[in-house]
């Protein structure tokens, strides 16, 4: 895994949701509204509708919804809630 | 199987839970399509429980899916391999789903979150399994992610609401704790399930002993005491001494001990499914006599099962070779079976389930327990009291006889050498004793008790010799029982002592009629004494007399008259 700091590092996210409850709805603004400001262009985020999809959730471990995992940069790290907490999501960006 | 009501047409739907005893207390088994919270402290088994429920289901054609938060599910398998189940294969055959539901500490929180993952996956498995039972094991790890008392509140309702409307019957486990903090957090659970059952592990006298209790059952009744329950190799069980009505057949007709004479001093021998107990002090041949039964039995083809605390399968079976009993061929054809352990290994309710295990697969007409005195170390004496009992029972109702060694000061008390107050359970009662006469140890037996038939009460002497255990021919004297050499002496003694005994009767008569002369010849020489002092004293008399009247004259003669006459006077007074 290069680390250059001039090259841009590729975002890779995926985020767990169900169906259309409103927490999920909230995470999916919220992470796109932090990407877009920051990263525009530069990420690729996944949405994925567990109430279709169980055997991913099983797959993921995704207990809880709305889930996010950043599966790039490296290592994996997983963000549970609403991602209201803009600081901390970015935090766990390297944003 | 499932949803079957035992007895009332109104009563609430049920699933046997297969866990031995269990389903006795609960008066058929966990509620149907509803929540049974089970709560324990940690080793006392709420895995185990919920593990055996799904699978004791799955073998019966129910699929259960089984979320584990604390253990992975490569060990959860791995524990349930050592209790012989297979959960790979149920996996395989789509009968189970063990679910790791590991929440990775690092995992970071932003904003609210529900259990909507969860719900997914296992509503996805349960319909591709058609399955409708599911364990949670443990619910507090789940609901602790919120680390906030009204929300977990809240959920679990949400969870217990998901899996009611889904028709799902759940067990969820949760850890309880001597730690008021933390019984009371999680009391909420008690209030909102159907059926909630409590596992509990405590030390007593250093041994542990496990407890099961349901407090709480919606829309039914149940057993209410508190149940000793153990975990062995085949998983949980239940004694349910108290739902044990007292079911006992009569006693049996009467089978030999293996020694002809002592089946007629028994009046026939022992009763089959009878409680049989020899005491005795140590060495006095109680292991030989259980053993001559035993090779009896064998022979004629019954099952015995020796539960063994003290000695060693090869040291019995070497032991018993000298007075000519071999056991190995009763243990090669698989008649004779030995369970032993040492008291201390475990705690009783171990030791009582191995028994009862080895007795279902093996299926003994009879068995030797060797011996009560050793069952006091499985803990206290109320302990060996109840294993005692609950194995008795045990026999009773399956029409085993129940050979019972102890071992015993010198007393022929019933009450004491049975010990343990189990007397009352005792139909046979041997005493074996040795006997010190004439520098010859010798071994006695008696019959204390033979319920139902009529048997010989006097002590017999016996033997064991090569060729087994031999009594011998009573004999009664003076002196009570007499045995060895001395039997033989005794009759030549007593017609000499019947020959003495006359001879002193007439010598002490000799020597009365000799002291009744002395006697009279003592009292004549006294007379004669006393005479002879009289004769005297009237001799000084007549002396002091005739002193005095020559004084007298002597006296008047010289014109003295009146002054000596008060002395006079006085002289004569004092004779």
């Amino acid at each position: 895994m290069t680390k250059t700091q001039e090259s841009d590092p590729k975002y890779r996210l995926k985020l767990f949701i169900a169906g259309n409850e409103p927490n999920s709805i909230q995470a999916i603004n919220n992470i796109r509204e932090i990407l877009d400001s920051r990263i525009k262009d530069r990420y690729k985020l996944e949405v994925v509708d567990i109430l279709s999809d169980f055997q991913s959730a099983i797959d993921h471990g995704v207990l809880v919804t709305p889930m996010l995992i950043i599966v790039e940069p490296s290592p994996e790290t997983t963000i549970v809630g609403t991602l209201s907490d803009v600081d901390k999501v970015k935090a766990a960006l390297r944003l | 199987m499932e949803n079957e009501s035992k007895t009332d047409k109104s009563a609430l739907p049920k699933i046997p839970t297969y866990i031995a005893g269990l389903d006795d207390i609960l008066h058929g088994g966990i509620p149907s399509n509803r929540t049974t919270i089970i709560s324990g402290g940690p080793g006392c088994g709420k895995s185990i429980f919920g593990i055996e429920f799904l699978y004791n289901g799955a073998k019966n054609g129910h699929p259960g899916i089984y979320v584990t938060f604390e253990e992975r599910a490569d060990a959860v398998r791995q524990n349930a391999l050592t209790m012989g189940w297979n959960l790979d294969e149920m996996e395989k055959q789509n009968l189970m789903f063990v679910m790791q539901a590991n929440l990775d500490p690092k995992t970071l929180i932003s904003g609210d979150f529900s259990l909507m993952g969860l719900f997914a996956i296992i509503e996805g498995k349960a319909k591709s399994m058609n399955c409708t039972r599911i364990v949670v094991d443990a619910i507090d790890i789940l609901l602790r992610m919120y680390n906030d008392f009204n929300r977990e509140r809240s959920e679990y309702y949400i969870l217990h609401d998901w899996f009611s409307s889904r028709k799902m019957t759940s067990i969820m486990t949760v850890k309880s704790s001597q730690d008021h903090g933390m019984a009371s957090r999680y009391e909420f659970l008690d209030f909102m399930a159907d059926c909630v059952i409590h596992l509990d592990q405590r030390v007593r006298e250093q041994i542990s002993t496990r407890r099961i209790r349901v407090t709480k059952y919606r829309g039914s009744d149940f057993g209410r005491n508190e149940y000793p329950y153990v975990i062995s190799d085949k998983g949980l069980s239940i004694i349910p001494i108290s739902t044990t009505g007292l079911r006992h057949r009569p006693l049996g007709d009467p089978i030999s001990s293996g020694n002809e004479r002592l089946d007629s001093i028994l009046g026939g021998g022992y009763r089959r499914a009878s409680c049989v107990l020899i005491a005795g002090i140590t060495g006095a041949g109680k292991t030989t006599m259980a053993n001559t039964f035993i090779k009896s039995a064998c022979d004629r083809g019954e099952k015995v099962l020796y539960i063994g605390f003290e000695e060693s399968e090869e040291a019995i079976v070497t032991n018993m070779l000298s007075p000519g009993i071999d056991l190995r061929p009763a243990i090669e054809s698989k008649r004779l079976r030995f369970l032993t352990s040492l008291p201390e290994a475990m705690g009783s309710e171990e030791h009582l389930m191995r028994a009862f295990n080895q007795m279902s697969d093996d299926k003994p007409d009879h068995i030797v327990l060797d011996a009560i005195s050793a069952c006091e170390r499985m803990g206290s004496t109320r302990t060996a009291f109840e294993y005692l009992i609950r194995l008795l029972n045990h026999c009773k109702e399956n029409d085993i006889t129940c050979i019972l060694l102890n071992q015993t000061v010198e007393s022929m008390d019933i009450h004491q050498i049975s010990g343990m107050e189990i007397s009352s359970m005792v139909d046979t009662a041997l005493f074996l004793g040795m006997t010190e006469v004439g520098g010859e140890v010798n071994r006695m037996l008696l019959v204390l008790k033979s319920r139902g038939l009529a048997h010989s009460n006097q002590f017999r002497e016996f033997r064991i010799t090569s060729n087994g255990v031999e009594l011998m021919d009573v004999y009664v004297g003076e002196g009570g029982v007499l045995t060895g050499a001395a039997r033989q002496e005794q009759e030549a003694k007593e017609s000499a002592n019947q020959r003495m005994r006359e001879h002193r009767i007439l010598q002490k008569r000799q020597e009365l009629n000799h002291k009744e002369a002395a006697k009279q010849a003592k009292i004549a020489a006294l007379q004669s004494e006393i005479d002879m002092f009289k004769t005297e004293l009237d001799t000084l008399m007549e002396e002091e007399k005739i002193w005095h009247d020559g004084r007298d004259i002597r006296a008047r003669l010289r014109g003295k008259i009146k002054d000596d006459n008060t002395l006079n006077k006085s002289i004569l007074g004092n004779i």
